[in-house]
Protein backbone atom coordinates (compact mmCIF):
# COMPACT_ATOMS: atom_id res chain seq x y z
CA UNK A 1 0.00 0.00 0.00
CA UNK A 2 2.76 2.62 1.15
CA UNK A 3 4.71 3.97 -1.83
CA UNK A 4 7.81 4.83 0.29
CA UNK A 5 8.84 7.10 -2.15
CA UNK A 6 10.18 10.19 0.25
CA UNK A 7 13.50 8.78 -1.02
CA UNK A 8 13.38 9.19 -4.49
CA UNK A 9 11.66 12.61 -4.89
CA UNK A 10 12.59 15.95 -4.37
CA UNK A 11 11.91 17.20 -1.19
CA UNK A 12 10.70 20.99 -0.85
CA UNK A 13 10.38 22.17 2.78
CA UNK A 14 9.25 26.01 1.50
CA UNK A 15 5.88 24.35 -0.72
CA UNK A 16 5.73 22.21 2.35
CA UNK A 17 4.80 24.72 4.07
CA UNK A 18 2.25 26.50 1.33
CA UNK A 19 0.72 22.90 1.38
CA UNK A 20 0.55 22.46 5.37
CA UNK A 21 -1.40 26.01 5.18
CA UNK A 22 -3.98 25.03 3.09
CA UNK A 23 -4.11 21.28 4.71
CA UNK A 24 -5.02 23.95 7.50
CA UNK A 25 -2.45 21.74 9.85
CA UNK A 26 -1.60 24.52 12.30
CA UNK A 27 -5.72 25.30 13.01
CA UNK A 28 -5.32 22.14 15.23
CA UNK A 29 -1.81 21.30 15.73
CA UNK A 30 -0.69 24.70 16.84
CA UNK A 31 -1.97 27.50 19.19
CA UNK A 32 -0.94 31.60 18.96
CA UNK A 33 2.22 30.03 16.61
CA UNK A 34 3.28 27.50 18.56
CA UNK A 35 2.74 24.14 17.62
CA UNK A 36 1.68 22.94 20.77
CA UNK A 37 -1.78 21.54 19.70
CA UNK A 38 -4.74 21.35 21.92
CA UNK A 39 -7.20 22.62 20.19
CA UNK A 40 -10.60 21.45 20.68
CA UNK A 41 -13.00 20.22 17.26
CA UNK A 42 -16.29 20.16 18.92
CA UNK A 43 -18.50 18.04 16.66
CA UNK A 44 -21.44 15.70 17.73
CA UNK A 45 -19.60 12.36 17.81
CA UNK A 46 -17.17 14.13 20.71
CA UNK A 47 -14.66 16.90 21.52
CA UNK A 48 -11.59 15.72 19.42
CA UNK A 49 -8.36 17.31 20.39
CA UNK A 50 -5.32 18.02 18.24
CA UNK A 51 -2.26 16.29 19.65
CA UNK A 52 1.46 18.01 19.82
CA UNK A 53 2.91 16.81 16.30
CA UNK A 54 6.45 18.29 17.09
CA UNK A 55 7.60 14.88 18.67
CA UNK A 56 5.98 12.02 17.22
CA UNK A 57 9.46 10.66 16.52
CA UNK A 58 7.95 9.63 12.73
CA UNK A 59 9.76 7.87 10.11
CA UNK A 60 9.14 9.19 6.44
CA UNK A 61 6.85 6.02 6.29
CA UNK A 62 5.43 6.86 9.63
CA UNK A 63 4.67 10.28 8.60
CA UNK A 64 3.18 8.96 4.74
CA UNK A 65 1.20 6.46 6.37
CA UNK A 66 -0.23 8.72 8.81
CA UNK A 67 -1.74 11.10 6.15
CA UNK A 68 -2.86 8.28 3.84
CA UNK A 69 -4.29 5.49 5.66
CA UNK A 70 -5.48 7.57 9.03
CA UNK A 71 -3.31 5.24 11.19
CA UNK A 72 -0.85 5.70 14.03
CA UNK A 73 2.88 3.77 13.52
CA UNK A 74 1.73 1.02 15.63
CA UNK A 75 -1.30 1.06 13.76
CA UNK A 76 -4.13 2.51 15.77
CA UNK A 77 -6.67 4.28 13.28
CA UNK A 78 -7.02 8.17 14.22
CA UNK A 79 -10.54 9.51 14.51
CA UNK A 80 -11.44 11.29 10.97
CA UNK A 81 -11.36 14.94 12.85
CA UNK A 82 -7.92 14.52 11.55
CA UNK A 83 -8.80 14.54 7.81
CA UNK A 84 -6.65 12.11 6.37
CA UNK A 85 -10.43 10.83 4.61
CA UNK A 86 -9.17 13.72 2.03
CA UNK A 87 -5.47 13.64 2.91
CA UNK A 88 -5.32 10.38 1.04
CA UNK A 89 -5.49 11.75 -1.66
CA UNK A 90 -1.96 13.72 -2.06
CA UNK A 91 0.11 13.47 -4.21
CA UNK A 92 3.48 12.03 -3.90
CA UNK A 93 5.83 15.00 -4.50
CA UNK A 94 3.08 16.62 -2.11
CA UNK A 95 3.58 14.09 0.97
CA UNK A 96 7.49 14.60 0.37
CA UNK A 97 7.07 18.32 0.37
CA UNK A 98 4.81 18.36 3.69
CA UNK A 99 7.33 15.71 5.41
CA UNK A 100 10.37 18.30 4.50
CA UNK A 101 8.49 20.77 6.43
CA UNK A 102 7.17 18.55 9.24
CA UNK A 103 10.81 18.09 9.91
CA UNK A 104 11.54 21.33 10.45
CA UNK A 105 9.06 22.15 13.13
CA UNK A 106 10.56 23.71 16.78
CA UNK A 107 9.85 21.03 19.04
CA UNK A 108 7.55 21.71 21.92
CA UNK A 109 6.94 19.68 25.46
CA UNK A 110 3.23 20.43 25.41
CA UNK A 111 1.78 17.43 26.18
CA UNK A 112 -1.43 15.85 24.34
CA UNK A 113 -4.79 16.28 25.87
CA UNK A 114 -7.11 13.25 25.56
CA UNK A 115 -10.01 13.47 23.23
CA UNK A 116 -13.63 13.44 25.28
CA UNK A 117 -16.77 11.55 24.60
CA UNK A 118 -15.77 9.22 21.67
CA UNK A 119 -17.72 6.84 20.56
CA UNK A 120 -16.27 3.30 21.30
CA UNK A 121 -13.35 2.31 19.04
CA UNK A 122 -14.71 -0.36 17.12
CA UNK A 123 -17.81 1.78 15.97
CA UNK A 124 -14.33 3.78 14.48
CA UNK A 125 -13.04 0.60 12.39
CA UNK A 126 -16.92 0.26 11.08
CA UNK A 127 -16.76 3.62 9.96
CA UNK A 128 -13.79 3.48 8.46
CA UNK A 129 -14.80 0.16 6.41
CA UNK A 130 -18.33 2.00 5.46
CA UNK A 131 -16.49 5.76 4.66
CA UNK A 132 -12.97 6.13 4.11
CA UNK A 133 -11.58 5.26 0.47
CA UNK A 134 -7.97 5.97 0.73
CA UNK A 135 -5.69 6.20 -2.23
CA UNK A 136 -4.22 8.88 -4.11
CA UNK A 137 -5.52 11.45 -6.46
CA UNK A 138 -5.32 9.54 -10.13
CA UNK A 139 -4.88 12.14 -12.34
CA UNK A 140 -7.29 12.60 -15.58
CA UNK A 141 -5.32 11.92 -18.40
CA UNK A 142 -8.46 13.71 -20.08
CA UNK A 143 -8.10 16.70 -18.57
CA UNK A 144 -5.60 19.47 -18.35
CA UNK A 145 -2.37 19.58 -16.06
CA UNK A 146 -4.18 22.68 -14.57
CA UNK A 147 -7.24 21.05 -13.92
CA UNK A 148 -5.22 18.02 -12.56
CA UNK A 149 -3.55 20.25 -9.94
CA UNK A 150 -6.46 21.89 -8.78
CA UNK A 151 -8.37 18.80 -8.72
CA UNK A 152 -5.27 17.53 -6.16
CA UNK A 153 -5.07 20.57 -4.17
CA UNK A 154 -8.72 20.82 -3.53
CA UNK A 155 -9.79 17.36 -2.77
CA UNK A 156 -5.84 16.55 -0.51
CA UNK A 157 -4.41 19.34 1.09
CA UNK A 158 -7.30 21.56 0.51
CA UNK A 159 -9.72 19.10 2.07
CA UNK A 160 -12.55 21.47 0.80
CA UNK A 161 -15.33 18.95 0.78
CA UNK A 162 -14.78 18.30 4.57
CA UNK A 163 -16.93 21.18 5.08
CA UNK A 164 -18.55 22.27 1.88
CA UNK A 165 -19.45 18.38 1.28
CA UNK A 166 -22.51 17.61 3.44
CA UNK A 167 -22.31 14.71 5.69
CA UNK A 168 -24.20 11.73 5.98
CA UNK A 169 -26.13 10.58 9.27
CA UNK A 170 -22.78 9.07 10.51
CA UNK A 171 -20.43 11.53 10.01
CA UNK A 172 -19.94 10.54 6.31
CA UNK A 173 -19.27 12.77 3.20
CA UNK A 174 -21.71 12.52 0.81
CA UNK A 175 -19.40 11.55 -2.48
CA UNK A 176 -22.32 12.39 -4.88
CA UNK A 177 -23.04 15.98 -3.67
CA UNK A 178 -19.35 16.39 -3.72
CA UNK A 179 -18.75 20.39 -2.82
CA UNK A 180 -22.48 21.04 -2.97
CA UNK A 181 -22.32 23.07 0.29
CA UNK A 182 -23.20 21.58 4.05
CA UNK A 183 -25.58 22.91 6.34
CA UNK A 184 -23.60 21.37 9.34
CA UNK A 185 -23.22 23.67 12.57
CA UNK A 186 -21.53 25.01 14.02
CA UNK A 187 -19.60 26.00 10.74
CA UNK A 188 -22.53 25.60 7.43
CA UNK A 189 -20.71 25.90 4.42
CA UNK A 190 -21.87 27.18 0.72
CA UNK A 191 -22.28 25.21 -2.38
CA UNK A 192 -18.63 25.83 -3.85
CA UNK A 193 -19.61 23.57 -7.32
CA UNK A 194 -20.04 24.89 -10.64
CA UNK A 195 -23.59 25.47 -9.66
CA UNK A 196 -22.98 27.03 -6.37
CA UNK A 197 -20.27 29.74 -8.08
CA UNK A 198 -22.29 30.59 -11.01
CA UNK A 199 -22.51 34.39 -9.20
CA UNK A 200 -18.68 34.22 -9.13
CA UNK A 201 -16.57 34.91 -11.69
CA UNK A 202 -13.18 34.45 -12.25
CA UNK A 203 -11.81 37.10 -11.05
CA UNK A 204 -13.71 37.45 -8.07
CA UNK A 205 -12.60 33.89 -6.94
CA UNK A 206 -8.72 34.45 -7.30
CA UNK A 207 -9.79 37.49 -5.90
CA UNK A 208 -11.54 36.32 -2.74
CA UNK A 209 -8.96 33.46 -1.88
CA UNK A 210 -6.04 36.34 -1.92
CA UNK A 211 -7.86 38.64 0.59
CA UNK A 212 -11.76 37.10 1.47
CA UNK A 213 -13.57 39.82 0.04
CA UNK A 214 -16.35 38.16 -2.11
CA UNK A 215 -18.12 39.86 -5.06
CA UNK A 216 -20.50 41.64 -2.86
CA UNK A 217 -17.87 43.08 -0.50
CA UNK A 218 -18.28 40.37 2.32
CA UNK A 219 -15.36 39.76 4.25
CA UNK A 220 -15.54 36.07 5.26
CA UNK A 221 -15.54 35.21 9.03
CA UNK A 222 -15.21 31.62 10.69
CA UNK A 223 -13.33 28.83 9.06
CA UNK A 224 -12.80 30.22 6.22
CA UNK A 225 -11.18 32.85 7.16
CA UNK A 226 -8.18 30.70 8.64
CA UNK A 227 -8.33 29.14 4.97
CA UNK A 228 -7.78 32.22 3.35
CA UNK A 229 -5.47 34.00 5.53
CA UNK A 230 -2.85 30.99 6.52
CA UNK A 231 -3.83 28.80 2.95
CA UNK A 232 -5.28 30.11 -0.50
CA UNK A 233 -3.32 33.77 0.02
CA UNK A 234 0.03 32.22 0.40
CA UNK A 235 -0.35 29.77 -2.81
CA UNK A 236 1.08 31.05 -5.86
CA UNK A 237 -1.82 32.81 -8.65
CA UNK A 238 -1.28 29.16 -10.78
CA UNK A 239 -2.23 27.34 -7.76
CA UNK A 240 -5.48 29.43 -7.30
CA UNK A 241 -6.29 29.73 -11.12
CA UNK A 242 -5.88 25.94 -11.07
CA UNK A 243 -8.41 25.57 -7.97
CA UNK A 244 -10.62 27.76 -10.03
CA UNK A 245 -10.39 25.38 -13.18
CA UNK A 246 -11.13 22.43 -11.25
CA UNK A 247 -13.92 23.98 -9.37
CA UNK A 248 -15.65 25.10 -12.62
CA UNK A 249 -16.07 21.43 -13.41
CA UNK A 250 -17.53 19.93 -10.14
CA UNK A 251 -21.36 18.87 -10.95
CA UNK B 1 -45.58 83.35 19.93
CA UNK B 2 -46.97 80.45 19.10
CA UNK B 3 -44.87 80.19 15.62
CA UNK B 4 -42.04 78.12 17.39
CA UNK B 5 -43.83 75.87 19.36
CA UNK B 6 -45.97 75.27 16.10
CA UNK B 7 -42.66 74.24 14.03
CA UNK B 8 -41.76 72.19 17.03
CA UNK B 9 -44.59 70.19 16.61
CA UNK B 10 -44.91 69.80 12.99
CA UNK B 11 -41.46 69.00 13.11
CA UNK B 12 -42.11 66.07 15.79
CA UNK B 13 -44.57 64.59 12.89
CA UNK B 14 -41.97 65.68 9.97
CA UNK B 15 -39.52 62.89 11.88
CA UNK B 16 -41.83 60.37 13.73
CA UNK B 17 -38.94 57.89 13.96
CA UNK B 18 -36.98 59.92 16.36
CA UNK B 19 -39.36 59.87 18.87
CA UNK B 20 -40.48 56.57 18.28
CA UNK B 21 -38.59 53.28 18.59
CA UNK B 22 -37.94 51.21 15.82
CA UNK B 23 -39.50 47.47 15.73
CA UNK B 24 -36.83 44.91 15.63
CA UNK B 25 -37.68 43.93 12.07
CA UNK B 26 -36.12 47.06 11.01
CA UNK B 27 -33.51 47.52 12.72
CA UNK B 28 -32.81 44.38 12.02
CA UNK B 29 -33.06 45.32 8.17
CA UNK B 30 -31.71 48.59 8.12
CA UNK B 31 -28.21 47.77 10.02
CA UNK B 32 -28.27 44.94 7.00
CA UNK B 33 -28.61 47.47 4.79
CA UNK B 34 -25.65 49.47 6.64
CA UNK B 35 -23.10 46.67 6.62
CA UNK B 36 -24.04 45.59 3.26
CA UNK B 37 -23.72 49.54 2.20
CA UNK B 38 -19.79 48.84 4.14
CA UNK B 39 -19.12 45.67 2.42
CA UNK B 40 -19.79 47.71 -1.33
CA UNK B 41 -17.43 50.68 -0.50
CA UNK B 42 -14.61 47.60 0.94
CA UNK B 43 -15.37 45.58 -2.67
CA UNK B 44 -14.86 49.29 -4.43
CA UNK B 45 -11.64 49.34 -2.63
CA UNK B 46 -10.58 46.05 -3.35
CA UNK B 47 -11.14 46.87 -7.00
CA UNK B 48 -9.09 50.04 -6.70
CA UNK B 49 -6.49 48.56 -4.45
CA UNK B 50 -6.17 45.46 -7.48
CA UNK B 51 -5.52 47.99 -10.41
CA UNK B 52 -8.85 46.83 -11.73
CA UNK B 53 -10.09 50.36 -11.22
CA UNK B 54 -7.78 53.10 -11.70
CA UNK B 55 -9.23 55.46 -9.37
CA UNK B 56 -7.07 56.46 -6.64
CA UNK B 57 -8.95 59.32 -5.98
CA UNK B 58 -11.74 57.97 -4.84
CA UNK B 59 -9.75 56.00 -1.94
CA UNK B 60 -10.91 58.59 0.84
CA UNK B 61 -14.39 58.90 0.05
CA UNK B 62 -14.89 54.92 0.32
CA UNK B 63 -12.34 54.74 3.63
CA UNK B 64 -14.26 57.63 4.74
CA UNK B 65 -17.82 56.14 4.19
CA UNK B 66 -16.85 52.70 6.21
CA UNK B 67 -14.86 54.94 9.12
CA UNK B 68 -18.41 56.72 9.47
CA UNK B 69 -21.08 53.39 8.51
CA UNK B 70 -19.36 51.71 11.53
CA UNK B 71 -20.12 54.43 13.85
CA UNK B 72 -23.40 53.87 12.81
CA UNK B 73 -23.37 50.60 12.77
CA UNK B 74 -22.12 50.09 16.65
CA UNK B 75 -25.98 51.97 17.85
CA UNK B 76 -27.72 49.36 15.22
CA UNK B 77 -27.26 45.99 17.79
CA UNK B 78 -29.83 46.94 20.68
CA UNK B 79 -31.64 44.37 22.74
CA UNK B 80 -34.77 42.41 21.43
CA UNK B 81 -32.54 42.15 18.22
CA UNK B 82 -30.70 39.17 18.38
CA UNK B 83 -30.84 35.21 17.44
CA UNK B 84 -32.54 34.33 20.20
CA UNK B 85 -35.30 36.96 19.26
CA UNK B 86 -35.28 37.54 15.55
CA UNK B 87 -33.71 35.85 12.55
CA UNK B 88 -30.20 37.46 12.02
CA UNK B 89 -26.55 36.24 11.37
CA UNK B 90 -25.11 38.02 14.49
CA UNK B 91 -24.24 35.88 17.20
CA UNK B 92 -25.45 36.11 20.71
CA UNK B 93 -21.56 37.31 21.72
CA UNK B 94 -22.65 40.72 20.32
CA UNK B 95 -24.45 41.36 23.36
CA UNK B 96 -22.67 38.93 26.13
CA UNK B 97 -19.84 40.60 25.12
CA UNK B 98 -20.87 44.08 24.28
CA UNK B 99 -17.40 45.82 25.29
CA UNK B 100 -15.21 43.42 23.04
CA UNK B 101 -17.73 44.11 19.98
CA UNK B 102 -17.65 47.63 20.64
CA UNK B 103 -13.66 47.86 20.33
CA UNK B 104 -14.02 45.65 17.21
CA UNK B 105 -15.85 48.41 15.69
CA UNK B 106 -13.81 51.14 17.11
CA UNK B 107 -11.11 48.81 15.57
CA UNK B 108 -12.37 49.37 12.02
CA UNK B 109 -13.50 52.95 12.24
CA UNK B 110 -9.47 53.70 13.63
CA UNK B 111 -8.59 51.63 10.38
CA UNK B 112 -10.49 52.86 7.80
CA UNK B 113 -10.12 56.88 9.57
CA UNK B 114 -6.55 55.75 9.04
CA UNK B 115 -7.09 54.73 5.35
CA UNK B 116 -8.84 58.45 5.14
CA UNK B 117 -5.70 60.12 6.24
CA UNK B 118 -2.91 58.17 3.78
CA UNK B 119 -5.24 58.34 1.01
CA UNK B 120 -4.85 62.03 0.81
CA UNK B 121 -0.50 61.51 0.20
CA UNK B 122 0.82 59.21 -2.12
CA UNK B 123 2.32 56.64 0.27
CA UNK B 124 0.85 53.42 -2.29
CA UNK B 125 2.36 50.66 -0.78
CA UNK B 126 1.25 52.56 2.54
CA UNK B 127 -1.79 52.23 0.82
CA UNK B 128 -2.58 49.47 -0.07
CA UNK B 129 -1.18 48.31 3.32
CA UNK B 130 -3.87 49.99 5.31
CA UNK B 131 -6.75 48.71 3.20
CA UNK B 132 -5.30 45.31 3.90
CA UNK B 133 -5.85 46.32 8.11
CA UNK B 134 -9.58 47.71 7.18
CA UNK B 135 -10.51 44.38 5.39
CA UNK B 136 -8.78 42.33 8.86
CA UNK B 137 -10.64 44.70 10.83
CA UNK B 138 -14.09 43.29 9.04
CA UNK B 139 -13.08 39.95 8.82
CA UNK B 140 -11.48 39.79 12.74
CA UNK B 141 -15.40 41.21 14.09
CA UNK B 142 -17.66 38.72 11.35
CA UNK B 143 -15.14 35.91 13.05
CA UNK B 144 -16.13 36.75 16.49
CA UNK B 145 -19.89 37.97 16.11
CA UNK B 146 -21.58 36.85 13.06
CA UNK B 147 -22.17 33.24 11.76
CA UNK B 148 -21.25 33.33 8.55
CA UNK B 149 -23.22 30.70 5.80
Amino acid sequence: MLALILGAVAQDAARGEVLAGIAGCAACHATDGIWSGGYAIETRFGTFRGPNITETGFSAADFERALREGRSPEGRAYWPAFPYTSYTRLGDSDVGDLWAWFSTLPANDTPDRPHLGTPPRFLLSMWRALEFRPGRFEPDPEMSGEWNRGATLVEGPGHCGECHTPRNLIGGMRERLSLRGSRAEPEPAPDISAGGLVDWSDTDLLSFFVDGIGPDGDVVGGAMREVVLKGTSRLGEEDRRAIVTYLRTVE
Amino acid sequence: MRRPAILLALCCFAFPAQSADATPDATVKYRHAVMKGMGDHLKALSMINKGEMPRPQDIAFHAAAIRDASSIAGELFPAGTGPDKIKTHAKPEVWTKPDEFKAAMEALRTQAGALVDLAKGTDTAAIAAQFGKVGEACGKCHDDFRVDD
